[in-house]
């Protein structure tokens, strides 16, 4: 099949009504999540995840990644009209996004955000069609040991990533690990860990533990913090449109967002908010004017924009072809689509066509959606920021409930959750992330397996990682990313005995 | 943070040994090849050494004054009802049912969490409980009929 009939593929997918109509439904609760500050798209897609599984596969992964690059188009939002972030990729549109909307330049801001978003949005589906094939088919080549080394590179990655200590990320990587082992054992079927629990004999859930941790959590530390209700600009809106003039200062931090943030996007830990940060460095630093920067200048939202929507679309190359999430929002489709009895992986798209060009399909259709969901009804989401939080968090509360115990008709998952949201909650107080803990439980015992099977292959000698070269590859590179701080503190204080 | 990384890695140490000493329980190795206890033994391992260096690390560092662990100590309360909330919803599901259950669930947490009005207490928590019925019927989620047997 060549690039034509992909494309035909994708579109005969994604327009058939009844995945159109799903597609519009996660962009249109993509939007809302982005938009409404506390709850962010990694709870919304958990608490959506079980009434997906009256769906078919396809209908899921396209109405859960609507959500997620719905989320990065709407996150802008509020970031230009309250300041106050929608979704974590969106913090860096603040810094110029609202100082445009406190000079009456709120209406650009917002159209400059919505046209970066659509170009950088359609530019990822078309690298993810185009590099998609290519990497799954390098990828069928892979044996149990060059998956295990990849995943181990990929975890290492997400760590080295991690905002704040590497040591507590690594730490959390191995909570994870450690969670993932939870129930029957794949090799010989017997129980571990599992404190003679029916619902822990299958493992640890993926949904309680994401809801308890995303969901749950945000809702104990807002109630905790106090919540007050935002205060929205009150510059009217009132032209939508950019200038020709803004369109040209913006239409370079565009095309470099777009770029940086699929490449950053691909990248396990990367994704849209590393990919917001880098794009807004990049602008300033080329710019002639970097002065003007946190003053109100286009290039600021325009670039950082794109970026994270481009990284939203780059994220689920990793995912569809290698079956490895980059981030905890892909991690959670993985989950979804293997509770459907589909493992991502590099023969997703050859024996599930239909779910990787679905995607691709339904991203570039939704991505004109959001275009028109965002642009025009401006003032909807506008009038949503007054929504009190005190009626929303009984209805987010609700909902997990309500979403866990669909997930197998069992109470006690009701606990689980309970429990991962006061972890989640203190996890926060002690400083530590979850993201590394929840792609972990979901790699743990794909891993495991892998793993397993590689000492089967090699009569137990853990040498095999290193004998074949692409696992020794990546290994290579892993344990230098784990070892890098260390030999960087060596040659700093190296450097600074041979000054002294 | 030098007290909070003393105690969180104190915890994770004992979080990494159980895990350690469950795996030695499983077995490490079985006819030649690794155990179901392997891994776990492993892991559970590195989570204790780097455990282990967060916590040396802490004792190390110089105390510096850190943010209060509760600023807002007068909310504390209602996070202790929000989670009450969650007990209870999880103990009446199946013996009142869905319906009910999510009514007198939003009820307490309107009244006694969010202190709105009585009349958007009620009417809020009946439409909710109502409307997400119907929505999840028709979404063929199955759902506990209780007492009230629907």
């Amino acid at each position: 099949m060549d690039a034509l009939s992909h494309l035909l593929l994708s579109f005969d997918i994604a327009l058939n009504p009844i995945n159109l109509f799903f597609c519009f439904c996660g962009c249109f609760v993509g939007t809302f999540v982005g938009v409404l500050p506390g709850l962010g798209p990694a709870a919304s897609i958990s608490l959506l995840l079980p009434l997906t599984f009256a769906l078919t596969p396809v209908q899921a992964i396209i109405l859960l990644s609507g959500i997620y690059y719905g989320s990065m188009f709407g996150g802008s939002t509020t970031s230009i009209l309250v300041n106050i972030p929608g979704e974590a990729s969106a913090v860096v549109t603040c810094l110029d996004g609202y100082q445009m909307a406190l000079k009456g330049r709120a209406g650009p801001a917002l159209g400059i955000a919505a046209i970066g978003s659509f170009v950088a949005g359609t530019f990822s589906v078309v690298m993810l069609m185009v590099l998609g094939p290519p990497i799954a088919s390098i990828a069928l080549k892979f044996g149990p040991p060059e998956f295990v080394s990849l995943t181990f590179l990929g975890l290492t990655l997400v760590t080295y990533l991690a905002s704040g200590s590497m040591l507590k990320a690594l730490i959390m990587a191995c909570v994870g690990l450690l969670l993932g082992f939870i129930g029957s054992d794949i090799v010989t079927g017997v129980e571990r860990f599992t404190l003679k629990l029916s619902v822990l004999t299958d493992g640890l859930g993926l949904v309680p533990v994401v809801m308890g941790l995303f969901g749950i959590s945000e809702v104990l530390f807002n109630l905790e913090q106090g919540y007050d209700k935002a205060e929205i600009s009150k510059t009217k809106i009132l032209n939508i449109w950019p200038s020709c003039k803004d369109l040209k200062d913006s239409a370079g931090a565009v095309t470099r967002g777009s770029i940086l943030g699929f490449f950053l996007g691909v990248i396990p830990g990367g994704g849209g908010l590393l990919a917001s940060f880098v794009s807004y460095a990049v602008e300033k630093k080329v710019a002639r004017d970097p002065e003007t920067f946190g003053k109100g200048n286009i290039r600021g939202v325009a670039g950082p924009e794109s970026a994270n929507n481009a990284g939203a679309g780059g994220a689920f190359v990793p995912l569809l072809t290698l079956g490895i999430p980059c981030n905890v929002i892909m991690a959670i489709l993985m989950g979804g689509l293997i509770i459907h009895g589909v493992e991502p992986g590099p023969r997703l798209i050859t024996e599930h066509q239909e779910i990787f060009y679905g995607v691709v399909g339904s991203m570039y259709l939704g991505n004109i959606m959001l275009l028109v969901i965002n642009l025009p009804l401006i003032g909807i989401w506008v009038k949503l920021l007054k929504l009190r939080y005190s009626l929303l968090f009984p209805l987010i509360l609700f909902f997990c409930l309500i979403g866990v115990y669909s997930t197998e008709n069992n109470v006690l998952n009701i606990y689980v959750m309970m429990i991962f949201g006061v972890v989640g909650y203190l996890m926060r107080k002690f400083e530590y992330e979850p993201a590394p803990l929840v792609l972990a439980l979901v790699l743990g015992p794909i891993m495991e397996r892998a793993f397993r099977q590689s000492l089967i292959i090699s009569s137990g000698s853990p040498l095999i990682f290193f004998s074949r070269p692409l696992s020794a590859v990546f290994m290579v590179a892993a344990i230098t990313l784990l070892l890098s701080p260390i030999i960087l503190k060596m040659i700093g204080k190296e450097r600074l005995q041979l000054k002294e | 943070m030098r007290k909070r990384d003393i105690i969180s890695a104190i915890f994770w140490m004992g979080f990494g040994a159980i895990f350690a000493i469950g795996g030695l329980q499983h077995g490490l190795v079985r006819q030649g090849i690794p155990g179901p206890g392997s891994l776990p033994f492993a892991v559970g391992l590195i989570c204790i050494g780097l455990s282990l260096v967060v916590f040396v690390q802490a004792l190390i560092k110089e105390s510096v004054p850190s943010t209060k662990f509760f600023p807002q100590q007068n909310n504390l309360i209602k996070l202790a009802l929000s989670l009450v909330a969650i007990v209870g919803y999880g103990l009446l599901l199946k013996s009142l049912g869905f319906v009910l259950t999510s009514f007198l669930f939003l009820l307490f947490v309107l009244a006694l969490i969010c202190r709105e009005k009585w009349v958007i207490t009620l009417s809020f928590s009946l439409l909710t409980a109502v409307l997400s019925y119907i929505l999840f019927t028709a979404l063929k989620v199955e759902l506990p009929q209780g007492i009230l047997g629907i």
